[in-house]
């Protein structure tokens, strides 16, 4: 199959719609030639075709440097549809709806923080609700539920806790437009409402972090990361209440289409987008999206108030600021030039970010001279990158980019790798100190479980659809 | 092959379970996702109580899908686990069980969020059906 792949560059290959004749579009592959192998022999290239197999796309069937096996979708998949004649997948965003990361940079000196690392871990660990089912602390009527799900983390920010100017250093502004409660089903509420502000288990964390190599002067300097000083780094979604809606809406495409849509996988169904089912979905999917900000939101602001408690001063003495917060599950209408011609899209990233280059008017004012900060989290032991749009990017993928390591092992495996090791303290040797009130979660997503996400970067760098700006050391970890 | 064994993606988990019948299937379907759930050994008590399942579906496919996720939502919402079922009806459009309970304390072993349909294809062979079920985690 390989030997089928032209090589566009060394980290960029294409296999033709002429090599299989179902394919409508060609499948575009960001990657060095280990991880285009390795794609393949994972199936995920098979899960690239099947997408490229769907009628209508815009441009191709892409995936990013860190693409593994997924349903229906890839992880690292990208596709766009026109927004007034496409498609819409729930399979092209995921189940976890908004699954993102957020990142904070801070004034605290790395010799500052290092002998309060434990307090601070400990202090998180025991605030913010974390693993299975956990509730939040918390409590939401349906009537600010609503509210949550329909204004995203402007609503936390305006009544709760937060800066305003963080808004506009996330994603759509941590928004996207809800405005009928009535296409989310009540499971989804009854699974949602008490989880606002709650991190999950899996590979979300919360990681503090140490800013070890800066890349990019300027950019890092527009971001407000600064070599050996402090960042903070949070993985979370939409829980339950995303999860739901992505269940419901995948069920109900299948009744509506029911034997008429021939798929190569049944997770790939899908609706028009100027469908009433795909309509609403697409509405649901934007509570679930603010959900997940407003979600982030909390746990940042949980997160910076015990560190204005251990380190004595508050938010601005300790330089605390949002640098960015980004979505790498999600469908979003954008703009994007489509053979010489700005054309509205519905842009799928199902583990892909979106990464917009220098000069976007989308991007905060303080960083449109350098891209938009692209977050790539490592696993609990690596280092995790910033990087940043670029025009390359822009338009070879819709302005998207990778989003993480990807797993390298199952957590079965994982399990039984890491049997009779204690993982906190192989890490504390490493330096790292690990939070959680799982041994299990500990040893499922142990470093060796995951990809190198060294070489993802590279190969997102080397593709030329993002540039490296800083490379973060993780020193305290809190998983769920 | 076993009425029901667990297995792990790289990514998630799943279950290939099989049945002589379609009570069997369904009924294993739901032993296989209690193993993934609370492991082989978790002995519990039942308290008495019991679900009605009773649904039309589309196909085999759908009503698995349904079933099993109404067996994760009695899990993670109201912490009850799935002890053993009566089937009064059972084909591959129409299912009428009665699934009785046990409330368990603490957590489930896994975080399943949801059941998907990916590649999820019901087989027969020789009068057994056969099929495998991917869970997102």
């Amino acid at each position: 199959m390989a030997e089928k792949f032209e090589k566009l560059s060394p980290f960029h290959w294409r296999l033709s719609r002429k090599m299989h004749r179902a394919m409508k579009a060609d499948a575009e592959i960001f990657a060095s030639e280990d991880i285009l192998r390795q794609a393949l022999a994972d199936a995920s290239i098979e899960q690239v075709i099947n997408v490229a197999c769907l009628p209508g796309l815009a441009g191709n069937s892409l995936a990013m440097p860190d693409i593994h096996y997924g349903y229906g979708f890839c992880i690292g998949g990208v596709a766009a549809f026109p927004a007034d004649s496409g498609l819409v997948l729930p399979g092209g965003v995921g189940y976890d709806i908004n699954c993102g990361v957020r990142l904070l940079s801070s004034s605290i000196p790395l010799g500052e923080f290092q002998p309060q690392a434990e307090n601070v871990g400990h202090a998180i660990l025991q605030r913010v609700p974390t693993g299975l089912t956990p509730r939040s602390n918390h409590r939401f009527d349906k009537k600010d539920f609503l509210k949550i799900i329909s204004n995203g983390a402007g609503e936390i920010v305006r009544n709760f806790s937060g800066v305003a100017g963080d808004l506009e250093c996330i994603e759509s502004q941590g928004c996207l437009p809800f405005d009928n409660p009535g296409v989310v089903s009540n499971k989804a509420y009854e699974r949602g409402d008490s989880q606002v502000g709650s991190l999950g288990s899996g590979n979300h964390f919360i990681e503090i972090q140490a800013v070890e190599e800066i890349y990019d002067e300027a950019a890092a300097s527009a971001f407000g990361l600064e070599k050996d000083k402090i960042a903070i780094m949070i993985h979370s979604g939409s829980r339950g209440f995303g999860h739901q809606i992505a269940s419901d809406y995948i069920e109900l495409f299948r009744k509506r289409n029911l034997g008429r849509l021939k798929l190569q996988d049944p997770q790939l169904v899908h609706a028009a987008i100027d469908s009433r089912e795909g309509k609403n979905y697409l509405q649901a999917l934007n509570a679930a999206a603010n959900f997940a900000w407003a979600n982030r939101q909390l746990l940042m602001e949980d997160v910076v108030a015990i560190f204005e408690r251990i380190f004595g001063a508050g938010r601005a003495g300790l330089g605390l600021a949002l640098v960015y917060d980004q979505a790498h599950n999600i469908a979003k209408f954008e703009e994007h030039l489509l053979a010489g011609k700005m054309t509205r899209l519905l842009v799928h990233r199902k583990g892909a970010t979106r990464a917009l280059p220098p000069g976007h008017a989308e991007i905060p004012a303080a960083y449109r001279a350098v891209g938009q900060p692209v977050l790539i989290p490592g696993s609990m032991g690596s280092r995790s990158y910033v990087l940043a749009g670029t025009a390359g990017g822009a338009a070879m993928t819709f302005s998207s980019s990778a989003h993480g390591a990807g797993r390298r092992l199952s957590r079965h495996q994982a399990v039984k790798l890491a049997a009779g090791s204690d993982v906190r303290e192989k890490l504390k040797g490493d330096g790292i100190l690990v939070f959680s009130f799982s041994n299990r979660a500990l040893q499922e997503e142990i470093p060796e479980a995951y990809k190198d996400v060294d070489e993802v970067v590279k190969a997102t760098v080397a593709s030329g659809i993002s540039r490296k700006v800083a490379r973060l050391r993780p020193l305290v970890v809190i998983k769920g | 092959m076993k009425k029901y064994e667990t297995f792990a993606t790289t990514a998630d988990v799943g279950i290939r379970f099989c049945g002589r019948n379609f009570a069997e299937f369904y009924e294993n379907a739901v032993s296989g996702l209690n193993v993934l759930l609370f492991g082989k050994n978790r002995k519990i008590p039942s308290n008495g109580e019991s679900f009605h399942f009773m649904r039309h579906g589309d196909s085999v496919e759908n009503l698995l899908v349904n079933l099993l996720a109404e067996v994760l939502s009695l899990a993670y919402q109201k912490k009850q686990r799935v002890l053993a079922m009566v089937c009064h009806h059972a084909d591959g459009h129409f299912l009428d069980m009665d699934l009785h309970l046990a409330e368990f304390k603490g957590e489930p072993e896994l975080d399943i969020k949801a059941v998907t349909y990916h590649n999820l294809r019901v087989v027969e062979k020789d009068g057994i059906k056969k099929a495998a079920i991917i869970f997102d985690i």
